[in-house]
């Protein structure tokens, strides 16, 4: 055999050797997340608020396959770039659950591309605060108000019904009693004293836009939102701004994202004396059907902690 | 387009391929690698492996000025900006007055440097995260249509003036008693790569391009004996590499350009452990 004869060989060999290597690995990681069953109502939800509400408004209707889009991707969508994965879960399904109010920018191009899904926009009359962070543009953390959550849940049962009209009733019940639990919750948080007609009036600086609706709730004043929702690290000029309105506006609280690094935050009240408050905006966690419930009570608790000495 | 897409379809009937945006990266890899096979071993013999590496990062100065004048079509900037580039930092580099590798350095970081200023005004850089690692889903059938473009004139370029840069690369002295014209040469070929590299680089990604040019040359090299068996066999390791690490990306769900990387570099190691077998 000639040399080039067999320098072609070898070279075949490695490259079977890497295909082999390549598939195998390719075949395990497919076989753990493998594909859906056919012919199910597939259900995608935009991302985990909305997973939250729709798995409580889907309940156990048989037939039905819930997926969320964008898994438990910490923070916001706002810089969401979208996955080979997640335009196969698309391509499939047949009702996306979306927020709204700008949040899923990120699917707009591809959602043209399949004029066969349904969108629901969970945000169609709920009442929208406008974005401190960016001008000119609505804040898209509505289910931060659990006034427009209910309206939410509403919206998404709504839409459900709508899509598979069998199930419609069972549909309606369930985001009814989900909405019964909320209405719980709203209650819990006028109850929980911090709220403004209690006494408590607190100037808060927040480190997300999501907390402008938690403030709104609580009739608190925001003096200042502070965008640091990415990794990027803030200037120190940023820094002098904000620990200038700490002491002219008289802040007394910062609401922290639980989703980001506290540093800058803790930082901040170290200079100036206010308080930090880690706050949850509920954009990740467990996939539990009491999640948000859960979370706002922690949330609560946190400021009573915080407030109560 | 459409037409072309069709043909995809028939000749490969899997299910990958019935999205228009796998269609459109496995033509972009079709057209690319092989490229990038030739390329490589030219920048490896050029020894110009750092130069083709500062040319990536002004990527983020092509973007930036992009993105300053609010061009709708970003590629324009990023290979404008890049020939200028590459031309400036040739001129400079003939002056001889710094070392090579001291004024490519010194290009690298600043083209790097004002578009990291820029692209992270007010704490916006995630959004242009994804130049890093690149993003498949940015191959769009206007990009195409510029890969096939430069796909010919590479490969007119390398058809006519392949034995002058050869001898350059052997001996710039020689090359010059022969009656080369280094300078021109030697900035058309500059220009060749800032094209090549400015228009895969939004999807293999910065931080990824150099080791995709220089990966599939590097193991060819550990076989081949003479010129021909070492383009041949760069060409086809980098088609192999990329066709599949665009299938593995599609079905592991991982970033394309790193994925065809760890598939050229176990390429690599493959090649160097069996040397001895053939040589």
């Amino acid at each position: 055999m000639n040399k080039l004869a067999k320098k072609c060989l070898l070279l075949l060999g490695i490259m079977s050797i890497v295909t082999v290597l390549a598939g195998s690995v390719g075949f395990l990681v497919n076989r753990a997340n493998s594909d859906s069953v056919k012919g199910k109502l597939k259900i995608v939800t935009s991302f985990y608020p909305m997973y939250i509400a729709t798995m409580n408004v889907v309940g156990d209707v048989e037939g039905v396959e819930l997926t969320n889009l964008t898994k438990n991707q910490g923070g916001c969508l706002h810089e969401y770039q979208i996955t080979t994965d997640d335009m196969k879960h698309m391509e499939n399904a047949s009702v996306f659950v979306t927020n709204g109010a700008g949040m899923e920018s990120f699917v707009e191009d591809i959602l043209t591309q399949y004029p066969h899904i349904k969108v629901i926009d969970s945000s169609d009359g709920c009442e929208l605060l406008q974005s401190l962070e960016e001008e000119d543009e609505v804040n898209s953390h509505l289910w931060m108000d659990p006034d427009n959550y209910m309206k939410q849940i509403a919206n998404i049962a709504k839409g459900l019904g709508e899509a598979d009209e069998e199930h419609k009733e069972q549909y309606e019940a369930n985001a009814k009693a989900y909405i019964e639990k909320i209405k719980k919750l709203k209650e819990d948080i006028i109850g929980s004293g911090l709220t403004v007609d209690s006494g408590k009036q607190e100037n808060v600086i927040i480190f997300h836009d999501a907390f402008a609706y938690m403030a709104k709730v609580l009739g608190w004043t925001t003096a200042y939102a502070v965008d640091i929702d990415n990794d990027t690290a803030m200037s120190a000029g940023d820094v002098a701004d904000i620990i200038e309105v700490i002491k002219e506006k008289n802040v007394t609280l910062l609401f922290a994202e639980k989703q980001f690094s506290d540093a800058i935050p803790k930082q901040i009240a170290g200079e100036t004396g206010a308080k930090v408050c880690i706050i949850d905006s509920l954009v990740s966690g467990e996939m539990d059907k009491d999640a948000y419930i859960d979370g706002m009570h922690e949330n609560i608790r946190a400021m009573q902690e915080l407030l109560g000495e | 387009m459409n037409f072309v897409y069709e043909v995809f379809e028939r000749l490969l009937p899997f299910s990958f391929m019935q999205y228009d945006f796998m269609k459109n990266a496995l033509i972009a890899v079709l057209i690319i690698t092989p490229l990038f096979g030739m390329l490589g071993t030219m920048i490896v013999n050029n020894k110009m492996a750092f130069f083709s590496d500062a040319l990536g990062h002004s990527a983020f100065t092509g973007i930036a000025i992009g993105v300053i004048f609010g061009f709708a079509d970003l590629n324009v900037t990023m290979v404008l900006f890049a020939i200028v580039f590459a031309l400036l930092l040739n001129r400079i580099k003939r002056r001889n007055a710094v070392s090579t590798d001291t004024i490519i350095s010194v290009f690298s970081s600043l083209g790097s440097a004002i578009g990291l200023v820029v692209l992270s005004q007010n704490g916006n850089f995630s959004k242009y995260s994804s130049i890093l690692v690149g993003d498949i889903l940015s191959i769009t059938p206007a990009e195409i249509g510029w890969l096939l473009l430069i796909f010919v004139v590479a490969m007119i370029f390398f058809g006519t003036c392949f034995n002058q840069l050869h001898s350059m690369s052997i001996n710039v002295s020689l090359a010059n008693s022969k009656g080369i014209r280094i300078k021109l040469l030697d900035d058309i070929f500059a220009v060749m790569i800032a094209m090549i590299i400015m228009l895969s680089i939004r999807w293999v990604g910065i931080l990824m391009i150099n080791a995709l040019l220089i990966l599939p040359a590097a193991a060819a090299r550990n076989l081949a004996e003479n010129v021909r068996e070492y383009h041949g066999f760069s060409v086809v390791i980098s088609m192999f590499s990329g066709i599949l690490g665009l299938l593995v990306s599609y079905f592991v769900n991982t970033a394309t350009g790193p994925t065809i990387i760890i598939i050229a570099s176990a390429v690599f190691f493959l090649t160097l452990l069996t040397k001895p077998l053939v040589k």
